[in-house]
């Protein structure tokens, strides 16, 4: 009943997908605009009906379908329940498909409103992405599979078939406990892929308008606040899997490199320089035929990145499921790439906007700089990511590329980015003098150098954090600075308070000084991963007698006592560690390991602070004694409430398009 | 006209940095061998430093003071003896795999990092523990 309602569902889905793309063709040739709402219903309806049913079976503990018996227990909690349904991979490619539904009703609704051709060969795109995730749904990744054998727990056979008998066992397998361990696993996903899923709007309209050879502000003007909105989701994503590393998988850090962060990072990347040089492009007309090229690049990225994820061609530590998506998505990134590029070839000429940027020494100069930078990282990021493929093709060996590589040449770029950031986020559009530049950096600039200079004074020896705090003063200084003259200029003007001037210049033009809030985020990041990563100490195998007490650091750290507790789908075991700095109790911190099964998952204590974290990860508990990895990071905080920042700055950019109202806000504040 | 020469400096300098970066990627390659790889090609491998992966044979972690030493399989069945002075996984089973950075030191893996591999697929025991 359940899988036939599910597969009801993905039928729908894909029916109107089909039309969609259809109805984008005939718009494309015909230069009409047809009324895509039926299939636009299908399409979204269809998704839901299926998220739904997926949902109902799980929550019902059904384990008729092969997904839930292999991917769900009774006993797992009731959040977990829920999210299991995109804790494995038919799930997410359904959750996947529910948000294109999303993005794709978002879009058709601004349509209706003004229908034009643009419009419908965009939705007609995403419908064409929307075929081949809804094709792959029904076929290779089902998550409505009938189970036709089952074993003592979970299921062994699985029928396309939703009329197959099935065999249903009495228990599920249950969820991943990595994916039960913690809140944060269960909206990480969600997040990652509203950004994922939202980067295909400008690629929609991007490939419409370069279909209709309609190049010109219309399309960039309808991505802009979609990119944006998609890039902060991304950002949120991104930021709670590097949370949720640092919470939970107690290997103490947030970011490794890994191939499959990798995956999820390089499309942010390039969203970051989109979402810049579309203002540009917006706001100067230029730029137009890079836009295109990013916006292709980005969607590009977000399919190669879950063809690396899904397939096994690289070694990760996050290991997915390895499955026939993985060609699937090889294939659709080749169609993408080789479709879009050949178009892109083709319009190239016209699409090449008529104005050049005139001086580098101007804010869009200074992007464009950014930009190029940013896609120096990309191509890096992406070549040690990818370099290991290539190996494994072209030799017998299998190899993996070391943290270092990365470390190594994101040092560099990203120093250089700041200091461009820096330098142009305050500078008038198209041409500066030097005397305006001087007059708003003068001050930021020795802000930032007396911060240096104070660090190293103070004794830090850490080369990175020195650079990075300077830096991200001198950032910080610089709309501060602009928007305090501006407000104290206005309010003895119009006899109103500071504060109140101030928030309404923001207010005026949102999109300027939301970018400039993501850019105090970029500021605080900077800081807290220098510091964290340039500062930290730490020790393992730290061996703690009970009754003992330790001192590392500043700290001392008693083990107290042992404690076991047992729930329906863990045992947790750990230890009562006390924790006194410089004299005072802090408190008690519970680092503790869950026993799941099968594996056993250590959950370390963080003892959080503004000065510096402490971090203890329990390694081995054994009547007496314990074993722990004991970690300090300082300014670790920032890491997160920067990156939070950005997201949160990059929302209310997106609010701020409404055309006239900054037009003429800009017009003021570049006066 | 100045446009030859702009691109002649980008041809040069991007040629430029993507030498670099091809000698710095190469330089950043750690071989990844699985433990009958390893064991296969451990007179060539002499004392370079490789990335092993493999499953902790359940049961066979011992102590000695600070050293630490497990046996890594696979599902060959060739075995490795590890020692590492990095804290094990201790109650981590069969189930789980794990990557080692380090070398060969006579017949013993001497592991200076190691990381955990985590899985999305999980299978609960068939039999009734």
């Amino acid at each position: 009943m359940i899988a036939l309602l599910g597969d009801l569902g993905v039928l729908a889905g894909l029916f109107g997908a089909i039309g969609l793309l259809l109805q984008g063709s005939q718009a494309l040739r015909t230069g009409t605009t047809p009324d895509m709402k039926r299939m636009m219903q299908l399409l979204f309806g269809g998704a839901i009906v299926s998220m739904l049913a997926l949902q109902i079976a799980l929550l019902t503990d059904n384990f008729s379908l092969s997904y839930t018996a292999n991917n769900h227990a009774s006993t797992t909690p009731f959040l977990f329940k829920i999210s299991t349904a995109w804790s494995a991979l038919e799930g997410s490619i359904l959750l996947w498909a529910l948000m294109l539904g999303i993005f794709g009703y978002l879009m058709w609704r601004n349509y209706r409103k003004a229908p034009d051709s643009l419009g419908a060969v965009a939705i007609g795109v995403l419908g064409l992405v929307a075929v081949f995730f809804f094709g792959m749904i029904l076929t290779v990744a089902n998550p409505f599979e009938v189970c036709t054998a089952a074993a003592q727990t979970g299921c062994l056979e699985s029928s396309l078939n939703p009329f197959a008998t099935a065999e249903v066992p009495l228990q599920g397998r249950g969820v991943n406990p990595l994916l039960q361990n913690h809140i944060l696993v269960a909206i990480h996903p969600p997040f990652l892929y509203v950004g994922y899923v939202g980067l295909t709007v400008p690629f929609a309209y991007a490939m419409a308008a370069l279909a209709l050879n309609q190049p010109g502000p219309e399309w960039a003007r309808r991505s802009h606040k979609w990119t944006l909105v998609s890039w902060s989701f991304l950002t949120v994503g991104v930021l709670l899997g590097g949370l949720w590393s640092y919470e939970v998988l107690g290997w103490g850090g947030y970011w490794a490199w890994d191939p499959v962060e990798n995956a999820s990072f390089l499309p942010w990347i390039t969203a970051t320089a989109l979402i810049h040089s579309l203002a540009v492009q917006l706001r100067r007309g230029i730029m137009q035929s890079w836009n295109f090229a990013l916006a292709i690049s980005t969607f590009g990225l977000t399919i190669l990145g879950t063809f690396l994820t899904r397939s096994g061609a690289v070694i990760s530590v996050h290991s997915f499921t390895q499955s026939p998506v993985g060609p699937a998505f090889l294939g659709f990134f080749l169609f993408i790439v080789v479709g879009s590029m050949a178009l892109y070839s083709v319009r190239a000429s016209d699409s090449a906007s008529e104005n050049k940027v005139g001086s580098l020494l101007s804010r869009e100069g200074g992007i464009l700089t950014n930009n190029v930078l940013l896609t120096v990282w990309t191509v890096t990021v992406l070549l040690g990511t990818i370099y290991p493929i290539f190996v494994g093709v072209f030799s017998d060996r299998t190899i993996s590329i070391g943290r270092a590589f990365y470390d190594k040449t994101s040092l560099p770029i990203t120093l250089v980015l700041l200091l461009v950031l820096g330098l142009s986020e305050t500078a008038p559009w198209k041409a500066a003098t030097k005397a305006t530049l001087a007059d708003r950096l003068y001050l930021p600039a020795m802000a930032g150098l007396t911060t240096s200079a104070l660090s190293v004074l103070l004794g830090l020896r850490s080369r990175g954090t020195i650079l990075a705090a300077g830096l991200a003063v001198f950032i910080l200084a610089g709309p501060t600075l602009r928007l305090y003259r501006l407000a104290s200029a206005a309010a003895s003007r119009r006899d109103m308070s500071l504060f109140q001037a101030a928030a309404n210049i923001v207010r005026r033009d949102r999109a300027y000084w939301g970018g400039m809030l993501s850019h105090v985020g970029v500021a605080v990041i900077a800081v807290g991963i220098a510091a964290s990563s340039g500062l930290s100490v730490t020790t393992v195998g730290l061996n703690i007698d009970m009754g003992q007490t330790v001192n590392f650091n500043s700290y001392e750290l008693t083990y107290v006592s042992g404690f076991t507790a047992s729930n329906p789908q863990r045992n947790e075991i750990g230890a009562n560690v006390l924790v006194k700095r410089d004299g005072r109790t802090i408190g008690t911190y519970q680092p503790q390991i869950n026993t799941y099964p099968t594996i056993a998952i250590p959950t370390p204590a963080v003892v959080a602070g503004f000065g510096q974290d402490l971090y203890l990860s329990l390694k081995n508990i054994d009547g007496d004694h314990i074993l722990l990895d004991v970690h300090v990071f300082p300014l670790q905080w920032m890491v997160w409430l920067g990156g939070f920042v950005i997201a949160a700055g990059g929302l209310y950019s997106a609010q701020g398009r409404k055309a006239r109202d900054s037009e003429e806000a800009l017009k003021r504040t570049s006066a | 006209m100045k446009r030859p020469l702009t691109i002649i400096l980008l041809v040069v300098v991007g040629s430029l940095s993507l030498f670099l970066l091809g000698r710095l990627l190469s330089n950043s390659e750690v071989l990844y061998l699985e433990p009958n790889e390893a064991l296969e090609q451990k007179v060539e491998l002499g004392d370079s430093q490789f990335l092993l992966g493999g499953l902790i044979r359940p049961g066979s972690i011992t102590t000695d003071g600070d050293v630490l030493r497990f046996v890594v399989t696979d599902f060959t069945n060739a075995e490795i003896l590890v020692r590492t002075t990095e804290t094990p996984p201790e109650l981590f089973s069969d189930k789980t795999g794990v990557f080692l950075e380090g070398t060969f030191e006579g017949d013993e893996f001497h592991a200076t990092t190691l990381l955990l591999r985590h899985e999305e697929t999980y299978e609960a025991p068939t039999e009734a523990p």
